[in-house]
């Protein structure tokens, strides 16, 4: 049976992959296979799927514009590396992915060690934005990304995947190779370290969530 | 909306401690929330002292995404290309450059013919191929490679 042609493979229409030992739904699977066999088009659909979210990832990580390309770059010369001989496993492609960006940034931050500049590399400016609000969101954001810069790499990596990539427990667990169990220990922690930095800023950001809120 | 787990248990009451902890790591947003206990959850977090606790990491989560839209990053188009040009290539997905210049020389012929003929007897008028943006269209449309905006992600997750 012939394989699929990329035009089939957009989002939300692929087949789910069967493992025998575990039952993956994995949208990215079939993309994979034919842009390991050279599909420019599916290879195209990968792109338009994961590269802003490698380049957010690289930013949050590592707080710097430039080097979150360079890491989202890299990512994807493994991407094309592996895709040949990719085969479904026990993790989606998606999460070795984020496994692959998250070691990257690691070794960045491990080379650098360094303080890092709070005003590296983000642009905060919003034009809809008075000049006030300017400043206080630039203020807010300095405040923020410092905090986050000063949790250990393990602590940070558990925030970004489940608050700002919204990674479900099993993947973010599965991203960092722990238990899901260690994920909410490492996110108590650094949850708690941001609270403790943070405080005396919450006052003007003091938001409320309704728990019976479905949307939620 | 984070893509949690699906709940594999009925909600049911919730011990305190277990509630306090899940709101230390996960914050304050149910869908956040471990499945199996965000029902449970939902109910005690209502009542004090969890409310308080509620609010606290509302707070916190609240700075966090503002954050997060701040730091969500569209990748650049230049990014783009420069990962797709190391993408695999199969033999038929990249033919030599000078068939293809051939094969372009050869539709702009025939087009020329046929709009050479369609368009005289409206010679008054501009010709709609006359614009080179048109047909560089129709040329591309000809090869059957229409170059379709195939980068208009315009964001992260």
């Amino acid at each position: 049976m012939p394989a699929p042609a990329a035009d089939h493979l957009e989002e939300g229409t692929l087949s789910p992959v069967l493992v025998p030992t575990v039952l993956i739904l994995d949208p990215d699977a079939a993309l994979v296979e034919q842009a390991g066999k050279g599909d420019a088009r599916a290879a195209e659909a990968l792109v338009r799927r994961h590269l802003s979210r490698m380049v957010s990832l690289g930013r949050r990580m590592l707080g710097d514009a430039a080097e979150a390309e360079d890491v989202a770059q890299e990512v994807f010369l493994r991407v094309w590396k592996e895709a040949p001989r990719w085969k479904p496993g026990a993790a989606r492609f998606e999460t070795w992915m984020h496994r692959v960006a998250l070691n990257l940034c690691y070794d960045r931050l491990r080379r650098k060690r360094e303080t890092l500049d709070p005003d590296a590399g983000i642009a905060v400016a919003d034009g809809a934005q008075s000049p006030a609000e300017a400043w206080q969101s630039r203020q807010r954001h300095t405040a923020v990304h410092a905090a986050l810069a000063a949790l250990p790499d393990r602590q940070r990596a558990a925030i970004t995947l489940c608050h700002f990539q919204e990674m479900s427990q099993t993947e973010a667990a599965a991203a960092l190779e722990i238990s899901v169990d260690a994920l909410e220990s490492l996110l108590a922690r650094a949850r708690r370290a941001l609270k403790a930095a943070l405080a005396g800023r919450q006052d003007d950001l003091m938001g409320s969530v309704d728990p019976t809120d479905p949307t939620l | 909306m984070s893509r949690q787990d699906p709940p594999s248990q009925r909600p049911s009451a919730i011990d305190p401690a277990r509630a306090a902890a899940i709101l230390a790591a996960f914050g304050a947003k149910p869908s956040r929330w471990p499945a199996a206990e965000r029902e449970a959850l939902r109910a005690a977090v209502a009542q004090e002292p969890l409310a308080s606790a509620m609010a606290e990491e509302a707070a916190l989560d609240a700075q966090l995404d503002a954050f997060k839209v701040e730091t969500g990053a569209a990748a650049s188009s230049a990014l783009a290309a420069s990962v797709l040009a190391a993408a695999p290539r199969s033999q038929r997905a990249a033919p030599l450059a000078w068939p293809r210049a051939a094969m372009a020389l050869a539709a702009s012929a025939v087009l020329g013919v046929v709009v050479g003929f369609s368009a005289a007897p409206f010679a008054a008028g501009p010709a709609p191929l006359q614009d080179p943006a048109a047909m560089d269209s129709v040329i591309a449309a000809a090869l059957g490679e229409a170059p379709p905006p195939w980068f208009d992600e315009a964001n992260d997750g």
